[in-house]
Formats: C-alpha cells, sequence, structure tokens
C-alpha cells in the first residue's frame, strides 16, 4: 500500500489505517529500535517502544496540524528519537523526554540547524557509501550488521566507512568555501 | 563529524524524507516474525483503545518484505568455558590495570564498581521467553484500565498479591536473576504499564543468580577454584595455605553443592583491593570469562563512569577505571577508552576508561598568538602558549643565521616567572623536551609543564635568555648548570589568568590558596620539618559549609609527588613550600581545610 493510501486510510478509517500501518512498517520500526537498544534492552522492551513508537505516530496522523509527507521518514524521525530517549534512560545519562517534547521536537523540526547540507554531501559520495554512513551514524547499525545487510565483508564496510568520512569531510569543507 | 554522529538526535522528519532512499534500503534489509508482529500489533490496538478483532490478525509471512526472519536477539552465547589460559589473562589484566592505577594513583583508584546488569548481559536475557499476549482482554474494549504494579524486588507472595489486587491473571515463570531467590526479578509488560485488568502478567522469579543459568555446576566450581588459585598466585599465597587459615570453608578442591555464593563473595571481599571490584563485580567478571563470542566495544567517551562502566557491561565486557587524566571533556566525563570504539572484541574483555579530573574551564587562559624575538644572528618565535587546565605548552621556533642547530642547542634557557611577585619557578634548557630538528640551523620545540593554582592565581612569564657559556653536566640538575651561563634575557611572554580563588590563614601565620583547580600551601614549615609531618598526618581535608568534609590525598613521599583521585603536587623552596592539589574545587563551598593537622579557615 502506497503512503498516500495508507495515510488517507488513516483518516478515514484509523483503525484499519492504524493495522496497515503496523503491519507494513512493524519490521522496519522493529529494526530501528532494536539496532538502537538491542544491548540495553530485553526483547520485550524494544516490543514495547515500537508499540509505543506507532502510537506516537498514530497520534499524529489524527491531528490536523502534522502533515505527514512520509510514513517511513516520519516513522523513523520517531522511532530514532523514542529510542534515544529509552537509550539514554537505560544508562541513566538523561531524564526522560516526555511524549510531548518528543512530538513537539519533532514537529517543530529541529533544522533551525538544518542537517541538509550535511545529508547532501552524504548523498554526493554516491552509493553504497551514503547507505553504509547513514547506517552507521543515523541508525547507529554496528559495522558488522551493515557488512551483513549489504553483502560485504566487515573490512571492506570499515575501509568505505573510514574513506567516506575522509571524502565527506572534504565535501563539507569545499562547500564551506 | 560530530554534525554526523548526531544526525540521529537532530534529524527532523525533513531530513528523513532527503534520506528517503538510505531509510527504505534499511527497510528492506528488515524483516520480523509473524509471532512479533503479531504481538506489536495486538499492544499498538490496545494502546490506540481499538478491537483486535479476527480482520486485524496477521496472515504469517505476508508483509515480512523478506523471505527471512529477522533476528530478534543476538546469537545466544553458548556458555562454555574459555579455560583457564582465557581466564588467567583476564585476570592478569585486570592486575595489571590495578597495579597501574595504584602506581600512578598512590594505589587507590577511585573505583565506582558496577552493579552486574542482568537484563542487559547477554548470557542472562531471555531470548526463550515467549511474552503471552494479553488474549483475555481482547474482547473486553470496556474492561478498566489499571497499570502494572512494580513489583521487582519483593518476595513472590507480596508481588502476587499485588498484581492479583490490581486485577491481572498471573503467568508464573521462574529464571536466574539477581533479584534475590524468591524474589520477582522482572514483569512483563513491566511495571508502570498501562494494562487493563484482566490481561495476563508474566511475572519471573528469581531462582538464583543469574551465573548459574545453564551452566554446568562441576564446570562452574572448577573455574572458580582457578580463578582463586590464579589470584592467589598473584597474590603470593597457595591454596594450602589459604585453607590453612580459613580451616575447611573454603575447600577449593570441592565442586558440589557446598558451593555458594557466599564462597565468591568472600574471595570478591578478599581481594577487592586487588581487583578493586565488589563481590557482584567479581561475579560479572567470573561470568562473562564464561562466554564465547565478540562483540563491538560501544563508544563511552564523554559519558559518566558510571554511565560508561553499564554501557560497557551491557555491551558484554568488564569495565574497569583507568585513572583521572585531564583533557578537553567535561570534568567527570570519560575522556579516554582502552579500547576502541567499533573495535571487535571478546566477550569478557577489560575495557578501561579514563576520566577527566580536572576542570578544564579554568583555562581562561588564551591560546598564546604569538610573540618573537629577532636580531641579526638570531630569530626566535613563539608559536604557541596555551593551557589545557593541566599543563602549560609553549611551542618556540628558533632559527639562527651563523649557529648549527646543535650549536642552537643548550645555549638558550628559559625561565618560568610569577608574573606578580617575579620569583622563578621552573627554568629550563631550550631545546628540552619534545624537539625537531628542522634543519641546520632551525629548531622547533615544545615545552611542556604542570599548571598549579599559583600559576593561575598570579599569572606567569616566560623569560628567554642567551647564555654566553653553558657546560652541561648531565649529572646535575638543569638549573645548575644554567646558573653557571651568563645570561640576557631575549623574549619575555606574559601569560594571565583570571581564574577565581579564595585566601585562607592558619594560626601559624601559613597561608592557604583555594582556587578553582586546587589548593597551594604557603608555608614557612621547612622541608625537613613538612617531611616529617607529611610522614605522621599524611592528609589534607576539606570542610565544606555546611560541616560535610571530603578528602582525596594519599601521600608518598618517596614518590616525590603523590596522586590519588586528585593530583597532587609539591614543591619545596629555602622558604618553605608550596604544595598543590588538583581537583576542581566548589570554593564557595569550602569554608576551611585542614591540612596536615593545620587548619586554614
Amino acid at each position: 500500500m502506497e503512503d498516500n493510501e495508507l495515510l488517507g486510510l488513516l483518516k478515514n478509517s484509523p483503525q484499519e489505517g492504524l493495522a496497515a500501518v503496523v503491519k507494513q512498517y512493524s519490521a522496519y520500526v522493529y529494526k530501528i529500535a532494536y539496532t538502537r537498544l538491542g544491548r540495553v534492552c530485553s526483547r520485550e522492551d524494544i516490543e514495547e517502544a515500537v508499540s509505543d513508537i506507532f502510537m506516537r505516530f498514530f497520534l499524529a496522523s489524527q491531528n490536523d496540524g502534522t502533515e505527514i509527507r512520509s510514513v517511513c521518514a516520519y516513522l523513523a524521525a520517531v522511532s530514532q528519537r523514542h529510542c534515544i530517549n529509552i537509550f539514554q534512560r537505560q544508562i541513566k545519562r538523561t531524564p526522560e523526554v516526555s511524549l510531548d517534547e518528543i512530538e513537539d521536537t519533532v514537529s517543530e523540526e529541529i533544522s533551525a540547524e538544518s542537517n541538509y547540507e550535511l545529508i547532501d554531501a552524504v548523498h554526493k559520495l554516491g552509493e553504497p557509501d551514503s547507505d553504509i554512513i547513514i547506517r552507521r551514524y543515523y541508525f547507529g547499525q554496528p559495522v558488522s550488521g551493515i557488512a551483513n545487510d549489504l553483502n560485504m565483508k566487515s573490512n571492506t564496510v570499515s575501509q568505505r566507512l573510514s574513506r567516506g568520512l575522509k571524502r565527506l569531510k572534504k565535501i563539507l569543507e569545499e562547500g564551506m568555501r | 563529524m560530530n554534525r554526523l554522529t548526531d544526525l540521529a538526535k537532530t534529524a527532523s522528519e525533513k531530513d528523513c524524507e532527503q534520506m528517503q532512499n538510505e531509510l527504505e534500503s534499511f527497510r528492506d534489509t528488515a524483516s520480523i516474525s509473524d509471532d512479533a508482529q503479531q504481538r506489536i500489533l495486538s499492544s499498538v490496538m490496545k494502546k490506540a483503545g481499538f478491537e483486535m478483532n479476527e480482520a486485524l490478525r496477521m496472515t504469517k509471512g505476508k508483509y515480512n518484505r523478506q523471505n527471512r526472519t529477522h533476528t530478534e536477539k543476538p546469537e545466544p552465547v553458548s556458555v562454555v568455558r574459555r579455560g583457564r589460559h582465557a581466564l588467567a589473562a583476564c585476570i592478569a589484566l585486570a592486575v595489571i590495570a590495578a597495579t597501574a592505577g595504584a602506581v600512578i594513583f598512590g594505589g587507590k583508584l577511585n573505583i565506582e564498581p558496577k552493579k552486574p546488569q542482568p537484563q542487559t548481559s547477554p548470557v542472562l536475557s531471555s531470548a526463550a521467553e515467549t511474552p503471552v499476549s494479553s488474549s483475555s482482554s481482547e474482547g473486553g474494549a470496556e474492561e478498566a484500565e489499571t497499570t502494572v504494579p512494580q513489583v521487582v524486588g519483593l518476595p513472590e507472595e507480596q508481588a502476587v498479591t499485588e498484581l492479583e489486587d490490581a486485577g491481572y491473571v498471573l503467568v508464573r515463570r521462574e529464571r536466574y536473576a539477581y533479584a534475590g531467590e524468591g524474589n520477582v526479578s522482572d514483569t512483563f509488560p513491566a511495571g508502570g504499564t498501562a494494562l487493563p485488568k484482566g490481561s495476563e502478567v508474566i511475572y519471573y522469579v528469581c531462582k538464583g543468580p543469574a551465573m548459574y543459568d545453564d551452566m554446568d555446576k562441576e564446570e562452574l566450581c572448577k573455574v572458580v577454584d582457578e580463578l582463586a588459585d590464579t589470584v592467589m598466585e598473584i597474590h603470593g599465597e597457595t591454596i594450602d595455605k589459604y585453607n590453612a587459615e580459613h580451616e575447611t570453608k573454603f575447600s577449593l578442591e570441592r565442586a558440589d553443592e557446598d558451593f555458594t555464593m557466599d564462597y565468591l563473595r568472600e574471595l570478591g571481599e578478599r581481594y577487592e583491593a586487588l581487583f578493586d571490584l565488589t563481590p557482584e563485580g567479581m561475579l560479572d567478571y567470573i561470568e562473562k570469562s564464561f562466554m564465547t563470542g565478540t562483540a563491538e566495544v560501544p563508544d563511552v567517551m564523554g559519558l559518566t563512569g558510571e554511565e560508561a562502566a553499564a554501557k560497557l557491561s551491557a555491551a558484554g565486557f568488564v569495565p574497569y577505571p583507568d585513572g583521572i587524566v585531564s583533557t578537553y571533556v567535561a570534568e567527570g566525563a570519560v575522556c579516554w577508552q582502552t579500547e576502541y570504539e567499533g573495535d571487535i572484541r571478546d566477550i569478557g574483555t577489560p575495557v578501561g576508561y579514563s576520566i577527566n579530573g580536572v576542570d578544564i574551564s579554568v583555562k581562561n587562559v588564551p591560546e598564546y598568538d604569538g610573540d618573537s624575538y629577532e636580531d641579526d644572528e638570531l630569530s626566535i618565535k613563539v608559536n604557541r602558549f596555551m593551557c589545557d587546565g593541566c599543563c602549560f605548552y609553549v611551542g618556540f621556533s628558533m632559527e639562527s643565521r651563523t649557529e648549527t642547530h646543535e650549536e642552537l642547542s643548550d645555549r638558550y634557557s628559559a625561565h618560568v616567572v610569577l608574573a606578580d611577585t617575579g620569583e622563578i619557578i621552573d627554568e629550563f634548557v631550550l631545546p628540552n623536551t619534545k624537539t625537531e630538528i628542522m634543519g641546520l640551523n632551525k629548531i622547533e620545540m615544545i615545552q611542556g609543564y604542570p599548571v598549579t593554582p599559583e600559576m593561575l592565581e598570579h599569572g606567569i612569564k616566560i623569560d628567554v635568555f642567551k647564555m654566553d657559556e653553558f657546560d652541561w653536566e648531565i649529572d646535575k640538575p638543569a638549573s645548575e648548570s644554567i646558573k653557571k651561563g651568563k645570561k640576557d634575557r631575549l623574549l619575555s611572554i606574559p601569560l594571565e589568568s583570571n581564574v577565581p580563588t579564595k585566601t585562607l590563614t592558619a594560626e601559624n601565620g601559613d597561608s592557604l590558596t583555594l582556587s578553582s583547580i586546587g589548593v597551594t600551601v604557603h608555608s614557612s614549615m621547612k622541608a625537613k620539618e613538612l617531611k616529617e609531618a607529611l610522614d605522621k598526618v599524611p592528609y589534607i581535608i576539606f570542610i565544606n559549609k555546611d560541616g560535610s568534609c571530603f578528602d582525596g590525598y594519599e601521600y608518598n613521599f618517596d614518590e616525590g609527588m603523590s596522586m590519588c583521585s586528585r593530583r597532587v603536587l609539591h614543591r619545596f623552596t629555602d622558604g618553605g613550600y608550596s604544595w598543590c592539589f588538583y581537583g576542581n574545587m566548589d570554593i564557595e563551598n569550602i569554608e576551611a581545610v585542614k591540612v596536615n593537622g593545620i587548619l586554614f579557615e
């Protein structure tokens, strides 16, 4: 089901729409959560986190003021913040951030310091380096996991990461001139 | 690359849209088991207040994008013994770490031993447990919702009463954990979760320490005996001697039911000073030595020691504090880890972390923007002059039109002078420390030396001298050789500082300067008297306004410099001594300081 169909279903029949989103994206959200929390949370906790993420998505979808252009992207943003919050709580690093705060953060698009240039620079690296960098630094996926997903050797991924970062730095520096 | 590492925290929805292709790629490699998907759907629908009817149930495999099942837990870690060598290696590393710490920090590491974390330890996770969905509440949308009580740590009977009173249907499970035998170690859903009455709640009863999980008891006993054996070898004891001293309490040969937690606890307590691990830490350590496999070292830079220990432990490593240093990270934060982030290491590998001990915010000293001296024959340029809160660094670049680099060496000296008083507090020959010979007649060098509170209080300047004669005597201090040379001052570099200070005085007239990074004592006491005093009363105590006290000083006179949790440096002069205690001082809160029995207030 395409995003516009999912979003339409969510508006017209929230229950069916929510179920469809969960069915279509649960593996994706679970993987994001597992990548972030796999080492500090039990499976039950991760599943709980995933269901919370879908709830947040659902609440946002029912809010007329929230524009969701891409389910995949919106879920990624919500998932990352929620999981980082849980992770920090697990290691007692920062106080808990409330649901509202997270939603606000997402909806306000903290792109006051936009990551546009950074992401644009990452794209300039081309495939598969951009994919590797986003997986490593956005999703926090370990090198071994990236290697497995992309059918590469870990050494290759490490090398590409290392070289990619150097090239990225160069691209960013050139962009600042 | 901070922006990159912060991307997960800072990326907005719009940013994510920009990364759509990469996100889709990530999604393409995601899959989930049907059961897990069903549980999540059930949970979400409940939270949203929807009924979970048959129409919403999953068709198995339908929505998995690929025909493989996502691995929901790490590969189960088989519990096998790695053998004595591996264990001994771990012990040796721990001992080396502890010994190194003892040497560096006066024999006392400021260690916050971590508690074992059964929830996060790979071997202890309940991968095989299958949570029960709340089937009893599927049709009960009208049922009142309440929250699962917090019962972890309670005796089973009490926990059951609370859970039943809350209206839940209970499922009892047992597992090994650290909650204390007979106590509830966990619930699913967790305490505090909103859940309709009538739902099923699994509670786990602790049936013993987690380390016994799936472990051959006899095998464990052997390994622990080996641990004891190795520890005692290191400690210069023998098993026989140990047994003789402790009668038969700790028979190291037995491998039967007498083996108890007490054994390990006493063992841990006995050698706590050696390992700087609590008994629980010892257990964690032993437990991980049973695991096989590798794990990726996490990044703990910038975390507190406690956070770092928890994160390293959760990742399968044995964390240990590796001293205190000073760098440009927040005070109290980890600024160094012995194994690099992203490296793959055996589970159970000891990973050390160093804590930053000095608040670098005292570096109110700006980086020096250069000064120079030039005449027909010589040019000297100061190209770096900075303070990192712990050391001053001065970089010199010297070029001569008449001298070779060999002649340049040993012809110049520098004094470090207190700016206010003119007192020379250090002197050295140029080049002294890190030197690069750039050419026949050019030398670049960096001179670094410890910063003391008095230097920050008064400011310093560096005077550079040219010496007409210089006869380097290798057996004598540089200062004596410098004194022989006739000196012409070539360059004077001032350094200002505005570190807040507070002065306290003692009845005998001695004064003590308390700055935000430490203490300097100005005493009329002669070196000999001081040595005697230090030998007798080697301590410093800070007395706070609320009457609370703290200390952190261990003195080793033979070392000449003593450090423990905070750095201590003292210096003797003919007129008395200056004594510096490094550490981040809350000077507003400190009302008095007691040094070697003398009260400064």
